[in-house]
């Protein structure tokens, strides 16, 4: 089912010494329940897509149509950013509560779905702990919670794990790629770490440099394998990915 | 507790009060150099007064009330001033957050009025405003407020972008970027500005007081000085060191209290 549609996306910033040109003619679809990553160069303007498929940034042409907006979903899409950004002066319970808080949400249904979220990823214990207080995967894995607080159709993953040391990186991108998978969610990841995309996605776009465009599309037979994503990347399959993709990147 | 952690324990706590001790003792050793040298004719006490006097000049004004009259309107002035400048002072900068047009035209205006003496501003408060506690309490404020204004306004604008971001994301206004994320996040700086402010709206008062009062401890000090009660003048001031670090203590206390519940 046809979730979202991209169509000649163009986009420039505007300083006072000139028009960057930085995402032109982006045009890709999202299907329900896909996990689609977008790789590309550092600074080729990954970011910036999102903002303009979040509604943050507005494109100057082209167009994004949702399609599919399920019954009960608080809002279409929630947005996991670079880094965790738990706010330190509230408790764990308080930082995933602030969505429904600012939507005005927050009622007995929603605050027993966080109750079961937080208990379901091991963190029911530290609902009334600082951020401070939590490893680098747990307040991923509650940042995560935060972004599905608001029960969102589209998961936008802008490079969720970049802040992590390599270890912690694995675990939770492994992590975050299960809770994904069994809350059943759309989600589109941006990263330039080749290795997370393959092992978490079922299709890769792969974006040149600035101006981004879509180059390649490369579509995985890993998803449905029910293998974690540390498991995918001990596949022989992963390094043809793998290679396959590096090559695409180092041609823009 | 392991014994070498009890250890540790007992060496802080002792050496925290060998630097409270110490410090009594310089205290202590300071008035009786000061006693010693005015019995010993090596002062003048008519210029430098002594422990002694002040402590009896200290207790004659109190028997007649007349001391905790001008403290207390000296600490009211100060305290009335600080809570002005402080609210004022967040009140402004978060409209400055918030209207990003209004601060670039404002900005440079806060900046020459913090440059500007204010003592120089304070005749012109009196010929405007008159004699009494108003004009005192502005003259308090006007030493403090543009400074602090400058300082949150600065802080406010350099809160993390990203974490504004996301809260637009959650899908917040600038209301909810500004309760959630800006003013939490200043935490820090209020207190700090606090601390600093609580001194200066003293300073301020004390400038208003010399000029437009008719009672408080400026006014005492003025006073003092004109008919060379030097014991009285030696008092005022060793009474409003003890008004600031009391004040400032309580700002200290708060700043506790809040990092505890943080």
């Amino acid at each position: 089912m046809l979730l979202l549609e991209c169509n000649d996306l163009s986009f420039s910033y505007h300083t006072h010494t000139g028009e960057i040109p930085v995402i032109k003619s982006v045009s890709f679809r999202i299907q329900k329940g896909e996990f689609v990553s977008i790789v590309g160069p550092s600074g080729c303007g990954k970011s910036t897509l999102l903002g303009l498929l979040t509604g943050i940034l507005s494109p100057e042409e082209g167009e994004i149509k949702i399609h599919y907006k399920q019954e009960g979903t608080q809002s279409f899409y929630g947005y996991m950013l670079q880094q965790d950004h738990l706010l330190e002066w509230y408790d764990i319970w308080d930082n995933v509560c602030l969505g429904p808080k600012i939507n005005h949400c927050l009622d007995t249904d929603c605050k027993e779905y966080l109750h079961t979220l937080l208990t379901r990823y091991q963190l029911d214990a530290f609902a009334h702990k600082k951020p401070s207080q939590l490893s680098g995967g747990m307040r991923q894995r509650a940042a995560l919670i935060r972004t599905l607080a608001m029960k969102p159709e589209l998961l936008y993953l802008d490079e969720p794990f970049s802040a992590l040391d390599y270890q912690n990186r694995l675990n939770a991108a492994d992590d975050i790629g299960k809770i994904i998978q069994k809350e059943g969610k759309t989600a589109v990841l941006v990263t330039h770490d080749i290795g997370e995309a393959i092992s978490l996605s079922s299709r890769v776009l792969v974006l040149s440099r600035r101006p981004s465009t879509i180059i390649k599309e490369f579509v995985l037979p890993f998803q449905n394998t029910g293998l974690s994503s540390l498991e995918i990347r001990n596949l022989p399959d992963f390094s043809t990915y793998f290679n396959l993709i590096w090559k695409e990147l180092n041609t823009t | 507790m392991s014994q070498n952690q009890l250890l540790f324990l007992q060496a802080e706590k002792k050496r925290k009060l060998l630097i409270r001790i110490s410090r009594a003792l310089v205290l202590l050793g300071f008035l009786i150099i000061w006693e010693l040298s005015a019995r010993c004719g090596l002062i003048d006490v008519f210029f430098y007064s002594c422990p002694t006097r002040i402590a009896r000049c200290f207790l004659e004004m109190t028997k007649e009330n007349q001391l905790f009259m001008h403290i207390g309107v000296s600490l009211y002035e100060t305290i009335l001033s600080f809570f002005i400048i402080m609210l004022g002072s967040v009140l402004v900068a978060s409209l400055l957050w918030r209207f990003q047009t209004l601060s670039s035209v404002v900005e440079p205006v806060f900046v020459l009025l913090n440059s500007l003496p204010k003592s120089a501003l304070a005749p012109l408060i009196i010929v405007w405003l008159g004699t009494g506690i108003r004009t005192i309490v502005i003259a308090g404020i006007s030493v403090a407020i543009f400074g602090c204004i400058i300082n949150l306004y600065t802080c406010f604008k350099n809160t993390d972008p990203e974490k504004q971001k996301l809260i637009r994301i959650l899908g917040g206004k600038k209301r909810h970027i500004f309760f959630m994320v800006v003013l939490p996040a200043a935490r820090e700086t209020i207190l700090s500005n606090m601390k600093v402010n609580i001194g200066l709206a003293l300073v301020g008062v004390m400038i208003g007081e010399f000029l437009a009062a008719r009672q408080g401890l400026g006014y005492l000090i003025i006073y003092a000085s004109q008919v060379f009660k030097l014991d009285w003048l030696i008092m005022c001031i060793l009474i409003l060191c003890f008004i600031a670090v009391c004040l400032y203590s309580l700002i200290q206390m708060l700043e506790r209290r809040l990092g505890a519940k943080a």
